[in-house]
């Protein structure tokens, strides 16, 4: 279904909400002034597949989470051998007990990102919305007798479809 | 940006990207510009401090992060009071940078948005300024996501038969 809005949003899309006033800003400079330097987040939306000429791209993500699989598997096999990689690594959490080997610490599934693709239309007629959302899994394990840890990364996504019969 | 820049301008490009958003997104619930700006700091420091390493697309959680305290906001007035001040401030302030171009279209569209009822006009800002999808609308606004597309539909087919109207009999 074409989306016979495209040219309206566009329009819209061009309208520039007004600035925040210089109080609001000096109001924010007072309150997050001294505020600690972390890392923050990326600043724009940037899409997972760009040129893989920096180290934040997937495609190097890829290949860390490549060696990190490898690291993980072959100390694995030496620690715990009896833990099953057969299986999801996260159905695989509760698998290990003993307190002198790495112990799965930490698991989450982070969205990063939700792109609306916009509105399309089923081989049954009905319209819905393609959204395509990406994640990663981190999983971290940690050696309970020393301070060696390891953090698995795998980037991830799905596309999903929101039903809208009443678009 | 890095650990290593200066915690004074770390927050800065980030809300020089997402405050004039927000504050148009915080338009939507307290409608006069002040309470709106108050709601902005509010939820971005809320945010800055507390959220903004969970990593991800930011903006659904400013816009709930906004919400909230919008509402909370709402709920601390006295409801004549919300009604005077909606009615004052919808025609007095601007939502939108001044055209300089002196684009007649761009202002009409600017104007029809304003005087969209409040429950598609924030499906638009929600969808156009916020990027959200029509999920995350629907959770925003505790709704089906159809019901936010409808009214994301209608609000949209509005603004087209006002330009429409004007141009035919301006």
């Amino acid at each position: 279904m074409d989306n016979e809005f495209t040219e309206l949003e566009s329009e819209l899309q061009q309208l520039t909400p007004a600035q925040p006033s210089p109080e609001l800003m000096t109001r924010l400079q007072a309150e997050l002034g001294s505020a600690t330097s972390e890392p923050v987040p990326a600043l724009r939306r940037r899409s997972p597949y760009q040129s893989a000429t920096t180290w934040n791209s997937w495609k190097w993500a890829n290949w860390t989470v490549a060696a990190g699989l490898a690291i993980v598997m072959s100390l694995a096999s030496w620690w715990a051998p009896e833990i099953d990689f057969g299986d999801s690594p996260i159905a695989s959490l509760n698998r290990t007990e003993s307190a002198d080997m790495l112990r799965p610490v930490r698991a989450a599934r982070t969205l990063v990102e939700s792109r609306a693709e916009g509105v399309i239309e089923l081989p049954d007629g009905s319209p819905v919305e393609r959204v395509r959302d990406y994640y990663i899994d981190t999983i971290e394990w940690r050696d309970g007798a020393g301070d060696a840890q390891l953090r698995w990364e795998l980037p991830r996504e799905s596309v999903r479809f929101v039903a809208l019969t009443s678009y | 940006m890095s650990a290593s820049h200066s915690s004074a301008s770390d927050w800065r490009p980030w809300f020089d990207t997402y405050g004039a958003r927000l504050l148009l997104v915080a338009r939507q619930w307290p409608r006069s510009a002040a309470d709106a700006e108050d709601v902005v700091q509010e939820a971005f420091v809320r945010f800055w401090r507390k959220q903004r390493h969970l990593g991800g697309d930011p903006m659904p959680l400013l816009v709930t992060s906004v919400r909230r305290s919008a509402l909370d906001l709402l709920r601390s007035r006295d409801r004549r009071e919300k009604r005077e001040q909606a009615h004052v401030d919808l025609h007095s302030e601007a939502w939108f940078e001044a055209n300089i171009e002196g684009n007649d279209r761009a202002n009409r569209l600017e104007e029809a948005v304003v005087q969209l009822p409040s429950e598609q006009r924030e499906v638009v800002v929600l969808k156009i300024w916020g990027g959200l999808t029509f999920a995350q609308i629907a959770e925003q606004l505790e709704v089906p996501a159809n019901t936010a597309a409808s009214r994301y539909r209608y609000a949209l087919t509005k603004l087209r038969e006002t330009l429409n109207t004007v141009e035919n009999h301006g």
